[in-house]
């Protein structure tokens, strides 16, 4: 067995799932089962939120220690899905590592199309305001507050905006939409609903499933950086809205949000 | 009841486009969305019996949790596709907006009243999530093995047979 491939096939795959949002017990046990079709003493993995380490080791058989840095993160869960789905293929042996290895390099998102991709926030609003109990007049004004949030984060997107700065900016750009539909349509519409539907699409509803998990798991590092992680971008959603509301919410309601 | 039936596909359209939004596989969609539907149909039915909103999202996510292991094992996929969409209906959007809101006008009682029900929330989707996987992996030495293990332990076991 070539342990050199095996060893690189096992790091793509965790990688790839670290980068895409997988919890980090989800990455070692998939790296684990990787490494384990090697029937070697020794499999070692040790995965935190920037990093992975992983060696194998055998009587015969010189130690391979990988280390392998994790930069940028994001969700995507088709590709964890997909490296989940080759793991399972290569480790129930009906595909050779070489193909596996190949297949994974092969992986890719694939992202819904960017004209449907533009109304997702927007459905996501609209969505989360029906749910709420909102009226016809409330869903109405959520259509313009969500077309505007997917507007900026289509923007943000092309300019390569992310991070804190977009959910506050994002977010401040609710806020104020809803200040002027409201101040427009008055007291036909209920703000609270309107801004509440539309700052879901931002909500860190990946963060806080994943620190749960990382954290009852035992993986407390991971756990805690993603339970700091929730927490920040909940702070820069309230901060955003905020921001909107104490600026311009006294300017155009006089005081009367 | 008819409200009900109402939010309750309000529920299933924004988790829907929410999965689509943090990139989900197609063939997934429909499932991400009932478990969320589902999810948020249990709450409302809690909110409705009379119970606080801190118990009623801990039966939602309990129930979320235990929808998302049974699609997971039935459709062979990571269980994080459909959990996030399962608690996205009790993610505490409301929570932040009344911490926010309360913060503006100066009113730190209610400020900090939201401030502890959130947290209360957060801990109590926490608390439903880790009894649902403990379940599961418990369960999960029987008859519900994942694949991907199944296969291992076979492979250990013909190891075994060799000896």
């Amino acid at each position: 067995m070539d342990y050199k491939l095996l060893m690189d096939t096992a790091m793509l795959a965790g990688k790839m799932m670290l980068e895409s949002g997988a919890e980090t017990y989800r990455v070692e046990d998939t790296m684990h089962h990787i490494l384990k079709t090697s029937h070697l003493e020794v499999v070692e993995i040790l995965v935190v939120l920037t990093g992975i380490t992983a060696c194998i080791s055998g009587e015969n058989v010189a130690p391979v220690t990988l280390i392998q840095g994790i930069e940028k993160r994001g969700t995507n869960l088709s590709v964890i899905e997909q490296v989940n789905q080759i793991s399972r293929r290569y480790c129930g042996g009906e595909i050779e590592l070489q193909e596996a290895y190949d297949q994974l390099k092969r992986v890719e998102s694939v992202p819904y199309p960017s004209a449907l991709a533009f109304f997702i926030p927007l459905a996501v609003a609209v969505g989360f305001t029906i749910s709420l109990g909102g009226s016809l007049y409330d869903v109405l004004a959520t259509v313009i507050v969500g077309l505007a949030l997917s507007g900026v984060m289509a923007g943000a997107e092309t300019a390569g905006i992310d991070g804190l700065i977009l959910d506050i900016g994002t977010s401040f750009c609710v806020g104020l939409m809803a200040v002027i539909v409201k101040s427009i349509l008055g007291g036909a519409i209920n703000l609270d609903t309107v801004v509440i539907g539309s700052i879901m699409p931002l909500v860190p509803g990946v963060a806080i499933t994943n620190a749960v998990r990382d954290t009852l798991q035992g993986d407390y590092i991971s756990g805690c950086a993603r339970i700091l992680e929730a927490f920040l971008k909940a702070a820069a959603i309230a901060l955003g809205v905020g921001v909107a509301f104490a600026v311009f919410g006294n300017g155009i309601m006089g005081g009367n949000l | 009841m008819i409200e009900i039936g109402i939010k309750t596909i309000g529920f299933f359209i924004a988790v829907f486009s929410f999965s689509m939004l943090i990139n989900s596989p197609k063939k997934y969609l429909i499932w991400a969305g009932i478990s969320g539907a589902a999810a948020g149909f249990i709450y409302m039915i809690c909110m409705e019996a009379g119970w606080n909103a801190v118990i009623s999202s801990f039966w939602s996510a309990l129930a979320a949790g235990l929808i998302s292991h049974i699609f997971a094992r039935a459709l062979k996929a990571p269980v994080t596709i459909f959990l996030i969409g399962g608690i996205l209906p009790t993610v505490p959007g409301n929570g932040i907006y009344q911490i926010m809101n309360y913060v503006l006008q100066n009113d730190r009682s209610m400020a900090s009243f939201y401030l502890t029900q959130t947290l209360e929330i957060a801990g109590a989707i926490a608390l439903a999530i880790f009894l649902m996987d403990t379940l599961f992996k418990v369960v999960r030495k029987g008859e519900w093995k994942q694949d991907s293990l199944r296969y291992i332990q076979k492979e250990e076991r013909k190891e075994e047979e060799k000896w």
